[in-house]
C-alpha cells in the first residue's frame, strides 16, 4: 500500500525544504491527525537512537593504505608525460624521415582482434565497446585496446567531448580516461569494473 | 580543492584526511565486516583520484566520494550474496567496533537494538537509512549519492520505518 502524499511530505517537512503553503497544509493536517504526528516523531526518534550509536574506530592506517595505493604522480601527470613522449617521437620521425613517400602498408586493411569481425563504425561504437569492456576478463585489455584504435574511439570521443557539456561531458571524460588507460596498460586487470563505472557515468 | 583538480597529490591526501571517517563509518554500517569496508574505502579514494577530471565541483565532493562508496559497497555485498559468503559475526554486529565509554549502558542497548534492526532490512532500505538517520543527510544529497529520485526515497524510508518501528516493538 502505498502512503498518502502527506505521510510523504514528513522527510521535506523536517529538511525544511515545503514551500510556505505546502509547510502551512502540512502543519494544519499534523494539529488533527495522530498518525502524521507519529510519524514526524518517529523520524526524530530514529534520529536520535541513531546519534547513540558508537561510531566504528576508523583503522588508524587507512590514511596511510590510501596514500600507498595512490600513483605518486597525479593522473593528469601520468598521461602528460607518455603524451609529451610520442610527441617527442613523433617529432623525431619527421625529422628523420621528412619527405618518406607514405607506405603502402598504411592503407592496408588492419588485422582484427580475436573473434571480433571489423565493418562499418556502428553509431554506438563508444556504447558496444564500453558493453565489452564490462565483461572482460584478464586477459582482453590488449584486444580491445587494438580494437578502439582501430575504430579511432579515443580520436572520436575526444571530438565528441569538445562540444558536450553537463553528465553528456563527465560522462565522455570518464570513457576518454578509460580508454587512456587501456592503451597504456595492456594487462589492466580492473577493466571491467572501471568500465562499469564509466557505463554508469551514462545514465542520467 | 583547486589544487586536487590541477593535480596535486598532496592536497588530495588532506582529503582523504578529511572525509575517510565519514566514509569508512557508512561503509562498516552498511556491510558490517572491517576489512570490506577498508577495502571500500581504499578503493572509493583511488577512483575518486582517477577520476578527478569527471568530478563536478559544483557538486559537494563527500556527496560524490559517497556515491562511489556505494557503488562500490552494493557490488560487493552483491558479489558476497553470490557467493554466500556474509560473515555472520560482523553482520549481527557482534564486532561493534570501538566504543565511546561515556555512552551509557541503556542508550547503547536501544541503539544495539536499532542497529540490528537495520541489519535486517533489504540492502537498499539499508542505504537509505543510514544515510538519512545515521548521517542525517537531506532528501536531496541521499538521491545525489544513491541515483535514486527523491519519491522513491521517501517510501522507501516510510516503509523502512514501518519495519524498524515494528521489530522495535513500537508498532
Amino acid at each position: 500500500m502505498k502512503p498518502d502524499r502527506l505521510l510523504l511530505l514528513v522527510e521535506d517537512y523536517l529538511d525544511g525544504t515545503l514551500s510556505p503553503r505546502d509547510r502551512e497544509t502540512f502543519e494544519r493536517a499534523l494539529r488533527v491527525r495522530p498518525d502524521l504526528r507519529a510519524e514526524v516523531e518517529a523520524c526524530r526518534r530514529l534520529s536520535r537512537l541513531a546519534a547513540r550509536e558508537p561510531g566504528p574506530a576508523v583503522p588508524g592506517d587507512l590514511g596511510e593504505a590510501v596514500r600507498r595505493r595512490l600513483p605518486r604522480r597525479s593522473p593528469r601527470a601520468a598521461r602528460v608525460v607518455p603524451l609529451l613522449a610520442a610527441a617527442a617521437a613523433a617529432a623525431v620521425l619527421v625529422l628523420v624521415f621528412p619527405l618518406s613517400p607514405p607506405s603502402p602498408l598504411s592503407s592496408a586493411p588492419r588485422t582484427a582482434g580475436p573473434g571480433h569481425a571489423r565493418g562499418a563504425v556502428s553509431p554506438h561504437a563508444l556504447a558496444d565497446w564500453l558493453a565489452q569492456a564490462e565483461n572482460a576478463g584478464p586477459r582482453d585489455a590488449g584486444w580491445l585496446a587494438a580494437e578502439a584504435r582501430e575504430i579511432g574511439l579515443l580520436a572520436r570521443v575526444r571530438a565528441a567531448l569538445r562540444e558536450a557539456s553537463g553528465p553528456r561531458r563527465r560522462f565522455l571524460a570518464a570513457a576518454e580516461d578509460l580508454l587512456v588507460q587501456v592503451e597504456n596498460d595492456p594487462g589492466f586487470l580492473s577493466l571491467a569494473d572501471e568500465a562499469r563505472v564509466v557505463s554508469l557515468a551514462r545514465l542520467p | 580543492m583547486e589544487r586536487c583538480l590541477a593535480g596535486d597529490t598532496e592536497a588530495f591526501h588532506g582529503l582523504v584526511e578529511r572525509y575517510q571517517e565519514r566514509l569508512y563509518r557508512v561503509a562498516y554500517r552498511y556491510l558490517r565486516h572491517r576489512e570490506d569496508a577498508r577495502e571500500v574505502c581504499q578503493e572509493t579514494f583511488a577512483r575518486a583520484f582517477a577520476r578527478l577530471s569527471t568530478y563536478d565541483p559544483g557538486r559537494p565532493f563527500g556527496t560524490w566520494l559517497l556515491a562511489v562508496a556505494a557503488n562500490l559497497a552494493r557490488d560487493l555485498l552483491r558479489r558476497r550474496a553470490r557467493r554466500g559468503t556474509v560473515t555472520a559475526g560482523e553482520r549481527l554486529g557482534l564486532v561493534p567496533g570501538g566504543e565511546r565509554p561515556e555512552a551509557r549502558a541503556e542508550d547503547r542497548e536501544e541503539a544495539e537494538r536499532l542497529r540490528r534492526a537495520v541489519d535486517g532490512l533489504d540492502p537498499e532500505k539499508r542505504l537509505a537509512v543510514l544515510l538519512r538517520y545515521y548521517e542525517g543527510m537531506s532528501i536531496a544529497e541521499i538521491a545525489a549519492v544513491t541515483g535514486v529520485a527523491p519519491g522513491t526515497l521517501k517510501v522507501r524510508l516510510f516503509r523502512a520505518r514501518r519495519e524498524l518501528l515494528e521489530k522495535l516493538g513500537e508498532r
